[in-house]
């Protein structure tokens, strides 16, 4: 095919498509023999903040300026760190269960990215109502400019894509990815200010300070809850970095999948 | 790393073709883990050993196309038989484009697309018509085109009150059926057919395969024969390539069996340039085996002809057919006594029609070093069916050379009787001319 803008945009839609139906199958095939079912994708968001509101709250997690509860504080940086670690897990966990479509047939090399999407886009949408439920009952108000954190939305999938796009043909056939790939959550969770506030000096300040993840989340958080625009130029310079990381970890992707598909066992 | 290193070693093209191939193999090479050897404790062991190792075939590997090299033309039928089930499987991946070549080049003319009963993403929750939908779209085709796929499919098997169930209510082999006709109505340019299958639907296969290109890729020799214009037998990484399908199945039989390969004379193994032929030429080491009968005349091909004298794989019932014999004699210059040719027409080991030449009094003498016989049946009286054929060229006194095809081609229904299409289907083997009276004057 002739790299052409129309035929970029059949593959995209074509990727689309695809992504779209391995998103449908597996959504049915994941909550078939569960008794909440669907409600199962309701349920984990939340049960997955409460510990962290509980201990976040009791040591004081949030900033002493901020007259934001912490509750709210907290939800709202976990839906929008959410979106890129499940857009990361998503990615390995599609390129896992389709490997054999993906062996059997010439899937578009966005078909996975684009399931990943999906699926990260119905939790983005099934878990922001709670933010809105969490500042009435707060009675916070949340600003006009928070719609423009949305726009982030969209390069933190593209971070957690380039995170685990590189990943999913060793994870064809190293499992090994698949069990420490928890860990590495655990350690990215912990090193960007999701449930806290960024410290001002120490250790874990220099930890925030590098990492590109943090300014993704502190500045659709501060849109949304204080209407400031805070770092900007520290957040230009993590999406750079995040396009950047993508571009080459989807290079990688598109040049060894089938490699690594010849030696499934 | 080791993954990466491999990706830059890999060079595989697929492009288009300005030629009149549609598959092209240049120097190509593809070597494989026989995947249950490879243990994954000794994974990484393994791959560190291959990478020092080069990519050349280690203990762990067997080659699936070792520097092979083969031309398949446009619009044809190919058959590529193989005598490893592995291999088989590598070369229908790659021919699909699923996999890469270790080194060389593999040009395409167009599309590929595998035919298969299979659909990997078969779920027994979704309804047929959202099946057939996500198989379209996952081999490629728009939106437009996937719905007229499954409309086209969903009516050829009257299945339009099927179409909204579960996968798991229906038939499987209706579902493997449907899948089939689903990748073979699919708008690429080459189709490949990791069987050869008998289907339900001949015409609607017929009418998919004008102007693409079928290559049948099949581990075993039995199938109607009269389907194929050319063949090859991929053995150990090479095609090896015969100019007759005779010849093609009694050297696959051989290779399979005895390990060896027939030799077309009593010299050292080299197929001949014809021009009707692919232009490869192979030429092997191995030493010939002696056929049992010694061949004056020697029977290289049948093909198959219907009443325009256009090559046809199938006849129908009632319609004039041809039946086009084609010889060469090895060793000219030599004076062959009269020679007649016989044609009989089988289904299994049972025989139905002896066309002999001596029932009619025609015998021939003087025929030129190479030609053709053609039997010519002006009204085909076989029932639909699969049958097989028997040839041989003899004189009085002993058959010169004889070849027997197993399903060579098929009898669809038609019209033997010329009063149009009928309710009622007649049963048997043959149809007869027959009259109907009454008889008036008779008195009880």
């Amino acid at each position: 095919m002739k790299p052409s803008f129309k035929n970029i945009f059949t593959m995209l839609t074509l990727g689309f498509r695809q992504g779209w139906f391995l998103f449908l199958n597996e959504f049915q095939q994941r909550y078939r023999m569960t008794f909440l079912g669907y409600w199962w994708s309701v349920v984990k968001p939340i049960a997955a903040c409460l510990p962290l509101l509980f201990v976040g709250k009791h040591f004081e997690f949030n900033p002493s300026d901020d007259q934001t509860p912490y509750e709210l504080f907290a939800v709202t940086s976990l839906i929008f760190w959410n979106v890129f670690w499940t857009a990361a897990t998503q990615t390995l966990y599609f390129g896992r269960r389709c490997r054999k479509v993906i062996s059997e047939y010439r899937l578009s090399d966005t078909a996975i990215i684009s399931a990943a999407a999906i699926q990260v886009s119905m939790e983005f949408a099934m878990s922001f109502p709670f933010v809105l439920v969490l500042a009435y009952l707060f009675d916070s108000p949340l600003h006009a400019q928070g719609f423009f954190s949305l726009g982030v939305l969209p390069i933190l999938a593209i971070a957690g894509f380039g995170l685990a796009l590189p990943l999913v043909p060793f994870s064809l056939i190293y499992h090994d990815i698949h069990y420490g790939f928890g860990f590495l959550g655990q350690a990215l969770f912990w090193t960007a200010p999701v449930v806290y506030a960024m410290p001002t000096n120490g250790p874990l300040y220099y930890i925030n300070f590098f990492n590109p993840i943090s300014y993704l989340i502190i500045v659709p958080r501060t849109l949304l809850l204080l209407g400031n625009f805070t770092h900007p130029n520290f957040f230009l310079v993590s999406c750079a970095a995040v396009l950047i990381v993508f571009s080459a970890g989807f290079l990688f992707f598109h040049r060894s999948i089938r490699t690594a598909l010849d030696y499934q066992l | 790393m080791w993954i990466c290193w491999n990706v830059f070693l890999t060079c595989s093209r697929i492009g288009g073709l300005t030629l009149s191939f549609a598959v092209e193999f240049e120097n190509a090479s593809k070597f494989q883990f026989n995947r249950f050897e490879l243990g994954r404790k000794l994974g990484f062991l393994s791959l560190f050993r291959r990478s020092i190792a080069g990519n050349s075939a280690s203990i762990d590997q067997f080659a699936v196309l070792d520097n092979a090299q083969l031309q398949i033309p446009s619009q044809s039928h190919f058959v590529i038989l193989c005598t490893q089930r592995d291999a088989q499987v590598a070369l229908t991946r790659i021919l699909g484009g699923l996999t890469f070549l270790t080194s060389g080049a593999l040009r395409v003319a167009g599309v590929t697309q595998i035919v298969s009963t299979k659909a990997r993403m078969q779920r027994p929750l979704l309804s047929l018509r959202r099946h057939l939908n996500s198989l379209n779209t996952f081999i490629g085709l728009t939106r437009s085109q996937s719905q007229r796929n499954t409309q086209e499919v969903i009516e050829l098997f009257k299945a339009q009150e099927l179409e909204n169930e579960k996968l798991v209510d229906i038939a499987p082999e209706l579902i493997a059926k449907m899948n089939y006709f689903t990748t073979l109505f699919s708008p690429a340019e080459v189709l490949i057919f990791d069987d050869v299958y008998i289907h339900d639907f001949p015409e609607a296969h017929q009418k998919a395969l004008v102007g693409k290109t079928a290559i049948y890729i099949a581990c075993r020799a039995k199938f109607p024969t009269a389907v194929f214009d050319q063949g090859s037998i991929l053995h150990e990484g090479k095609f090896l390539q015969t100019s007759s399908f005779p010849r093609l199945i009694e050297n696959f039989e051989n290779l399979t069996t005895l390990d060896q390969v027939v030799a077309a004379s009593e010299q050292s193994l080299s197929f001949e340039e014809n021009e009707d032929d692919v232009l490869i030429e192979e030429e092997l080491s191995r030493p010939p085996v002696q056929r049992v009968l010694p061949r004056s005349v020697s029977v290289l091909s049948l093909a198959v002809l219907d009443a325009d004298k256009k090559p046809a794989n199938q006849i129908r019932t009632g319609d004039s057919c041809f039946f086009s014999v084609s010889y060469e004699i090895p060793n000219p210059p030599q004076v062959l006594p009269e020679v007649f040719v016989a044609v009989g027409i089988r289904t299994g080991t049972k025989p139905l029609i002896a066309a002999w030449s001596e029932l009619i009094d025609r015998s021939f003498s003087d025929i030129p070093p190479k030609g053709q016989f053609t039997l010519s049946i002006p009204r085909m009286p076989l029932l639909p069916g699969i049958y097989g054929i028997n040839c041989s060229v003899r004189t009085k006194e002993q058959v010169l050379d004889k070849i027997c095809w197993d399903e060579c081609f098929e009898v669809v229904e038609g019209d033997f009787y010329r009063t149009g299409p009928k309710e009622v289907v007649p049963v048997g083997v043959f149809c007869i001319d027959f009259d109907w009276k009454l008889d008036q004057t008779h008195e009880a």
